[in-house]
C-alpha cells in the first residue's frame, strides 16, 4: 500500500498565474468567430439542421403515444423515411403520429412488446418488418431503447434533450458532422460517403428521416451494391430456422392481440425496397416467409408487393425511399388502408 | 444531472449567480447545500432521505463518541455509524449479490430455497457518501480530529454537489475548516476552477465516451472468436475510456468547487506512467485509496510485521476495495489481482532495478499488468474475462479481421499511445505547472480546440461509468 505521504489535511492546490481575462476574450472571440464561419460555411454547402436520434430522443416521442388518434410507427429507418405524416389520410380523424421506428436496429419485436405492455396505449401501431424481423437472434436488438425509457429517463433527462434539439435544430454546427472524432475515423476508414459532403439523411425533430438519394449518385450507387450484396448472401441463411420464425411470429401476433384487446389496432407492413424487395420475392426462402406471414399473421398485413400502387416506388439504395416519394407512398398507403377497413366492415356485416 | 448536459449548464449559471450575489456567507452556505439537495434529487427524490439519515446520523454519532467518558460508549457510537452506513451499502448495493450468493450456497447443501425478488435501485453516489461521513466519524473516534460545530458547513461538506455522487472522497479536516472562512469572488481562481470544468468535460465526452468506448462496446459485446490483437486492443481502450471517464468527473468536481471558492484534493496523478503498483494506487483514485490505507490497511497492520502478514493486509485490504466498486465476483477478482501484484512487489522489491533507465520499461510492465486487471474489471463474467486474458496471452491470428477492423482500432490506439505517453512525461509535474508554463495564445487556442470539439460532438447520452458504484 502507498505510504502516508500523500493525503494532506490541506488541500494545497497551486493556482496557474496566467492572464486569464486576455485567455479567456482570445478564446471566446476564436470560438464564436468558429462556429459563425461554420455555419455559414455549411449552410453554403448544403448542410441542413438535423437532430442526433439516441435513446433519449426517442424516448420523447414514447411519451405521446397515449391519444387515442395515436398511429405510432414501429419499426427501423424504412418507415422513418418512407412514411410522411404530411401525406397520411387513413382515417380522416387527426391522427397523431409517432415516429417510433429505430434506426439501424431493424428488429422491432422490444417496441412493439413495450408498447402492448403498456395498458394505457389504445392507438395503432403500423409495424414495418421484413425478412430479418422474425430472426430469434436479433429480437432484443431495440432493448436498449425501451429499457433506456423504462430505467433512465427522467425530467432531468427530458430538459437536457429539449435543450439539446432545440440546438440542433436551429444550427448545423452542432450535429455530429463537424464531430472530430468521427471525422478522424472516417479519414483512417474506408467508408462511402466524403467527409465534407452533407449528409443525405437528415432526422427532424419528430425522428422522421429525409432522405435525398439524388444528392450524391455515386456514393448512392455503392451504397445500392453493398445492400444488395448483403441481401443476396443472406437470403437463404435463415432456410433451416423455419421453426423459430414460426414461433417468432406467434410473439409479434401475442403482443398484437393485447393492443387489440384494449381496443388499439396493429397493421404489419413491408415497405417497398427495390431491387433487394425484388431479390426476396424471386427467393424460395423470401417467398415462403412473406406467404407464411399473410396467413399466419392474425392482423392486418400490407405486403406492398402485393399491391402494385405500393410496390411501384423506387428504392435507390435498395432499401430505403426517396424523400420526393414517400408523401406519395404515405397517401397510397392511406388509400390502401382505408380501401381495407370498408373491405372488413362490409364483411363484418355479412 | 452529469456535467456534461444543458441542465448542469444551466443549474450552476444560476447557482453560480445566487451564491456571489449574496452577500452572507451563512447564507451562501445555505444556498449551496441547498443545491446539493437538488442536485441529488435530480436523480431520484426519494433517496434524498438517505443522504439526510447518513448525514444526520454520523454528526450526532460524532458528538456521542467525542463526549463519550469511556472507551466502551465510544466504541457502541462508533459501531452504531458503521452499522448504519454499511448497513445501507449492504442492502441497497449488495443486497441481490447477498441474496444471489446465499441461495448459491444453499443449492451446494441441496437445500432449496427461493426468496421474492427484491427490485432494489442502487442510489447514485451512495460508495462515496457514506464513506466521506463514515471517515468524519472514524477521525473522531481515533482522534485525528473532533467534532464540528456548525451542523450547516457538517451538511454540506456530506453533500457538496460536485462531489457528492462520485468523489473525490473529501475527508473532514480537508473541507470544513474552509467552511470556516468566507470565500470571496476570486478572478484567478475562478477562471482556472473554469478551465479545469472544460478538460473534464472534455475528457469525459470526447476521450471516454467518443475515442474509447465505441471499441470497448464492440470487443467486450462480441461473441465471434478474438484475436490477440483485438482482446489488447479492446482493454486498452477500457483502459483509457474509464481513465478519463473517471478522472474526468473528478477534474470536472475539482474544477465546479474551485469556481465556488472551495478547494478538493486530486484523484488522479497521471496513474499509467506509474512504475511499479505502491506507485500506481499513490496514482490513481488516490481519494479512495488513501481512504482504505488510513482506515483499513493500517488497522490492519500496514507494513508492519512479516511478509506474511503484509501479504495478508495487502492482500485483504484490495479485495475489499475491489468489492467497493461492485457487488460481483469479478471486482473482487480485479482487487485480489492488483493485491497479488502488490504483494509480489513488496516481496520482490530488493530485487527490483532502481535506476532510471529502468523507469520506462516498469511504466509499461506495469501498465500492461493493470490492463490485465482491467479485463476483470470490464468483463461482465468470469468466462468472459478467462476468454479475453486467453485471446491476450496466447496468439491467435486472423488477419482478415484486422483489415475490417483497422479503422476502429487506429483511432483508439493512437490515442492510448499519447495518454500513456503524456502520462509517463508528466508523472512528476503537474497540469497547473503545464498551464503556467504555455504561452498565453497556445493556452487560449487549447481551450478553443477542446470547446469546439465538445460542442460540435454531441454524442451518446453515456453515464460515468463510477455512477454504478
Amino acid at each position: 500500500m502507498p505510504s502516508s505521504t500523500s493525503n494532506s489535511s490541506i488541500v494545497d492546490r497551486k493556482i496557474p498565474t496566467v492572464a486569464w481575462k486576455g485567455t479567456f476574450a482570445a478564446t471566446t472571440l476564436i470560438v464564436v468567430a468558429f462556429f459563425a464561419f461554420a455555419e455559414f460555411a455549411m449552410r453554403g454547402a448544403g448542410f441542413i439542421p438535423s437532430i442526433i436520434d439516441d435513446p433519449a430522443m426517442w424516448s420523447l416521442s414514447r411519451e405521446k403515444i397515449y391519444d387515442s388518434n395515436s398511429i405510432v410507427l414501429v419499426g427501423a429507418s424504412r418507415i422513418l423515411i418512407g412514411f410522411d405524416k404530411s401525406g397520411f389520410t387513413g382515417t380522416g380523424n387527426d391522427s397523431n403520429i409517432v415516429y417510433l421506428a429505430v434506426p439501424s436496429l431493424t428488429n422491432s419485436f422490444s417496441t412493439l412488446r413495450d408498447i402492448a405492455d403498456d395498458e394505457k396505449f389504445t392507438g395503432t401501431a403500423i409495424v414495418s418488418i421484413h425478412k430479418s424481423s422474425f430472426s430469434k437472434s436479433t429480437l432484443s436488438e431495440q432493448e436498449k431503447y425501451t429499457s433506456y425509457y423504462h430505467n433512465e429517463w427522467s425530467l432531468n433527462k427530458k430538459l437536457n434533450r429539449i435543450f439539446a434539439t432545440y440546438f440542433q435544430e436551429n444550427l448545423v454546427s452542432v450535429q455530429s458532422h463537424l464531430n472530430l472524432p468521427r471525422i478522424a475515423h472516417k479519414s483512417v476508414g474506408n467508408y462511402t460517403s466524403s467527409i465534407l459532403a452533407p449528409p443525405f439523411a437528415t432526422t427532424k425533430n419528430d425522428r422522421s428521416i429525409r432522405a435525398d438519394y439524388n444528392m450524391d449518385t455515386e456514393v448512392i450507387g455503392r451504397i445500392h451494391s453493398q445492400h444488395y450484396h448483403e441481401t443476396l448472401s443472406t437470403i437463404e441463411q435463415d432456410e433451416e430456422d423455419k421453426d423459430g420464425i414460426l414461433s417468432t411470429i406467434d410473439m409479434y401476433n401475442a403482443c398484437a392481440n393485447k393492443i387489440r384487446a384494449r381496443g388499439g389496432d396493429v397493421i404489419f407492413l413491408r415497405m417497398p425496397s427495390g431491387d433487394c424487395g425484388e431479390l426476396e420475392n424471386n427467393s424460395k426462402h423470401g417467398r415462403w416467409v412473406f406467404s407464411t406471414l399473410a396467413s399466419r399473421l392474425d392482423h392486418t398485413f400490407i405486403d406492398a408487393y402485393q399491391w402494385p400502387t405500393l410496390a411501384a416506388f423506387p428504392s435507390l439504395d435498395c432499401s430505403h425511399l426517396d424523400f420526393r416519394d414517400s408523401k406519395r407512398f404515405t397517401e397510397q398507403l392511406s388509400s390502401v388502408l382505408v380501401f381495407l377497413k370498408n373491405a372488413y366492415a362490409k364483411q363484418a356485416k355479412q | 444531472m452529469t456535467f456534461n448536459s444543458y441542465t448542469f449548464v444551466l443549474f450552476f449559471c444560476v447557482i453560480l449567480l445566487l451564491y456571489y450575489s449574496t452577500i452572507s456567507w451563512k447564507a451562501k452556505k445555505a444556498i449551496l447545500t441547498a443545491a446539493s439537495y437538488l442536485f441529488y434529487a435530480a436523480w431520484n427524490p426519494p433517496f434524498v432521505l438517505l443522504l439526510m439519515l447518513s448525514t444526520v446520523i454520523d454528526w450526532y454519532s460524532a458528538k456521542l463518541i467525542y463526549m463519550a467518558g469511556d472507551k466502551k460508549r465510544k466504541h457502541f457510537w462508533m459501531v452504531i455509524s458503521v452499522f448504519v452506513n454499511i448497513g445501507l451499502l449492504a442492502f441497497f448495493k449488495y443486497g441481490n449479490f447477498i441474496l444471489e450468493n446465499t441461495i448459491a450456497l444453499l443449492q451446494l447443501l441441496h437445500i432449496e430455497f427461493q426468496p421474492l425478488k427484491l427490485d432494489i435501485i442502487l442510489p447514485v453516489g451512495i460508495s462515496f457518501y457514506t464513506f466521506q461521513t463514515l471517515s468524519y466519524t472514524l477521525d473522531v473516534y481515533l482522534k485525528r480530529d473532533k467534532p464540528w460545530d456548525n451542523f450547516l458547513d457538517y451538511a454540506l461538506y456530506v453533500t457538496f454537489f460536485p462531489q457528492l455522487v462520485a468523489g473525490p472522497i473529501v475527508r473532514s479536516n480537508q473541507f470544513l475548516y474552509q467552511c470556516a472562512d468566507e470565500k470571496r469572488f476570486d478572478p484567478r481562481t475562478f477562471c482556472w476552477g473554469a478551465v479545469l470544468l472544460i478538460i473534464g468535460i472534455f475528457m469525459k465526452s470526447i476521450l471516454a465516451d467518443a475515442v474509447f468506448a465505441p471499441l470497448v462496446e464492440k470487443v467486450y459485446t462480441a461473441r465471434a472468436h478474438m484475436t490477440t490483437i483485438t482482446a489488447w486492443a479492446g482493454t486498452i481502450a477500457f483502459a483509457g475510456q474509464i481513465f478519463y471517464d473517471f478522472s474526468g468527473y473528478s477534474i470536472s468536481a475539482i474544477g465546479c468547487s474551485l469556481m465556488l471558492g472551495f478547494h478538493l484534493p486530486d484523484n488522479f496523478r497521471h496513474p499509467y506512467g506509474a512504475t511499479g503498483f505502491s506507485d500506481f494506487w499513490r496514482r490513481w483514485h488516490m481519494s479512495l485509496s488513501t481512504w482504505f490505507r488510513d482506515y483499513v490497511y493500517i488497522p490492519m497492520g500496514g507494513n508492519r510485521g512479516n511478509a506474511a502478514i503484509v501479504s495478508r493486509n495487502l492482500l485483504g485490504t484490495m479485495l475489499i476495495a475491489g468489492l467497493w466498486h461492485g457487488a460481483s465476483w469479478t471486482f473482487v477478482a480485479w482487487g485480489g489481482l492488483h493485491g497479488a501484484y502488490l504483494t509480489a512487489e513488496h516481496a520482490f522489491k530488493s530485487f527490483t532495478p532502481q535506476k532510471k533507465v529502468f523507469d520506462f520499461p516498469k511504466a509499461m510492465l506495469t501498465f500492461a499488468l493493470v490492463c490485465v486487471a482491467w479485463v476483470f474489471f470490464r468483463a461482465a463474467t468470469f468466462g468472459q474475462a478467462f476468454d479475453i486474458i486467453h485471446s491476450m496471452l496466447t496468439w491467435q491470428n486472423d488477419p482478415s479481421l484486422y483489415r475490417a477492423y483497422f479503422s476502429d482500432y487506429a483511432i483508439p490506439m493512437a490515442a492510448a499511445s499519447l495518454m500513456v505517453l503524456y502520462h509517463y512525461l508528466m508523472r512528476k509535474t503537474s497540469i497547473e505547472e503545464l498551464a503556467e508554463r504555455l504561452p498565453k495564445p497556445i493556452l487560449a487556442l487549447i481551450l478553443s480546440v477542446v470547446i469546439i470539439t465538445i460542442i460540435a460532438t454531441p454524442g451518446e447520452d453515456r453515464a460515468f461509468i463510477y455512477f454504478q458504484f
